[in-house]
């Protein structure tokens, strides 16, 4: 029997989310705080009674001996995309094995714990454990693959797979301005909150009600819904920008958030969305009209709807949001993308953001849908 | 403050104005269409149904829409509270907000109106 329960206090939380930081080895598609109390540490010793194989997250299922009897405890994991990255199964563990679990517990007093170590007390063995995947760029940089037209492709153009992922930023901020935040938007001082973007009096406090929550309340954790926005293009599980030049239109599908895809119109229509007009609607993800200048794709999109956390960390938005956004593929293994935010219903004045990606070649698009283990 | 829901609903449902879930609406908080009552209100009936919109400066909307048409002339929200004071027609509300974070947030506070006040309760639809 062991089961030994230490609530630590701020300082260990603390020195958890710098670890996060440093080592960038967690890298759940929504924030672990949301869920988990990163001040309420916890240990556990028990035996494997049901792995649980799906997303968005991976769970083992364990028997811990209590004075009183036994109780059955939730472990919560990565995502078995990320998992599977880190050389881990399904079978991994096997129902009887016997585990130690260093984690924290959950916020709402159930009996579930997020693992930040996990390992078979047999061998010493640390298992599903999880690294930066980042593949290795090359010795020398590449030039951009084009079409025979001499158009940038911003895709493979070959038949061959790729996406892109690994953001240099992963949350929303300003050009020029650095304040420290975790990987999923947090910040590490609620008092940089401002600094952030120019957001309006109400937007500005909206954003720390938010991040004082530990963004629980965040539409793509509550609800499964797809990132929105710039966010497209600052989650862990990349993107794909597939062009149908034939048609005049460019896909963008996520990785995560089910799988959904935007269109980017390069046909010169305007955002007046179907052929009957319903402009009058906003929707999810906006509406894109784009245009080449040089070797950048320029895309005006608007008509957005209000559904939606529009950053990592809670940057609010309204429907009154339009921006510009610029893809520019400098190699084969770097896209720079530029925003312009415009949204005078949130913020004081226009800004801008920007960050780069880099490019996943020979793979396939992870297939993450997060409704998967939500009944 | 005691308000009838199931009168609230009944109200809504017949209104056609009611749905099975809120819409997400995660911009500022007081925009979208509120349902709910004004508890004591024997001039407008103790239904209370309220449109409010944010042009980025200014909350503008109206009251029972349809039959009252009560507009708002002058609204403000004041974030480090997260209350807010309505002026439409005769009537002054004062309020505050409940589960922000949610898409069916409420706001509750009282109602005045000439020697006429009371409590009110409305709820994001």
């Amino acid at each position: 029997m062991k089961l030994s329960k230490k609530l630590t206090g701020i300082s260990a939380g603390v020195a958890c989310s710098i670890l996060l930081l440093q080592s960038g080895a967690t890298l759940a598609h929504h924030p672990i705080q949301a869920k988990f109390d990163p001040d309420a540490s916890i240990s556990l010793t028990g035996v494997v009674t049901y792995v649980d194989w799906r997303n968005p997250h991976a769970h083992i299922f364990m028997n811990v001996q209590t004075g009183n009897g036994v109780e059955n405890w939730a472990v919560e994991l990565e995502s078995p995309i990320i998992l599977k990255l880190n050389g881990w199964s399904s079978e991994t563990l096997q129902p009887g094995d016997m585990i130690a679990v260093d984690g924290i517990t959950a916020r709402n007093g159930t009996r579930q714990v997020w693992s930040e170590n996990l390992t078979l007390t047999g061998t010493g063995r640390e298992v599903y454990s999880v690294a930066d995947t980042r593949p290795p760029l090359p010795l020398a940089k590449r030039p951009a693959p084009r079409w025979p037209d001499g158009q940038v492709a911003l895709g493979a153009n070959d038949g061959s797979d790729g996406y892109w992922s690994y953001p240099s930023e992963i949350a929303l901020v300003e050009d020029g301005v650095s304040v420290e935040m975790d990987e999923y938007g947090m910040l590490a001082d609620i008092n940089d909150a401002s600094r952030v973007a120019p957001m309006q009096d109400w937007a500005l406090e909206l954003y720390k009600n938010r991040q004082s929550r530990s963004l629980q309340d965040d539409p793509v954790f509550l609800n499964c819904k797809p990132p929105g926005g710039p966010r497209q293009y600052q989650s862990v599980l990349g993107f794909q920008l597939i062009e149908d030049r034939a048609n005049q239109r460019i896909f963008v599908t996520f990785g995560s958030g089910n799988h959904n895809f935007r269109i980017i119109y390069l046909d010169g229509r305007e955002q007046t969305g179907l052929v009957t007009g319903d402009d009058d609607n906003p929707l999810y993800f906006g509406r894109s009209s784009a245009h080449w200048e040089g070797d950048t794709l320029v895309v005006d999109t608007r008509g957005f709807n209000e559904d939606f956390w529009f950053s990592n960390g809670g940057l609010p938005h309204t429907d009154l949001l339009s921006m510009e956004e610029r893809f520019t593929r400098e190699d084969a293994d770097t896209l720079r993308y530029e925003v312009s935010i415009d949204d005078p219903g949130a913020y004081t004045r226009s800004w801008n953001a920007s960050w780069t990606m880099q490019w996943v070649g020979g793979e396939e698009l992870p297939i993450h849908f997060c409704q998967n283990n939500r009944q | 403050m005691r308000i009838s829901f199931t009168k609230i609903a009944v109200t809504a449902m017949a209104a056609g104005l009611i749905t099975l879930s809120a819409s997400g609406q995660e911009g500022h908080p007081a925009k979208g269409s509120w349902i709910g009552e004004w508890e004591g209100n024997t001039i407008n009936g103790e239904s209370l149904l309220m449109i409010m919109n944010w042009d980025g400066e200014n909350i503008s909307g109206i009251i029972n829409p349809g039959t009252d048409n009560i507009e708002i002339s002058d609204a403000s929200l004041n974030p480090d509270n997260w209350s807010i004071r309505i002026e439409a027609g005769s009537y002054v509300l004062e309020g505050e907000f409940a589960r922000l974070e949610l898409p069916n947030r409420s706001i509750s506070g009282t109602w005045r109106n000439g020697n006429s006040s009371g409590d009110f309760e409305i709820v994001r639809q």
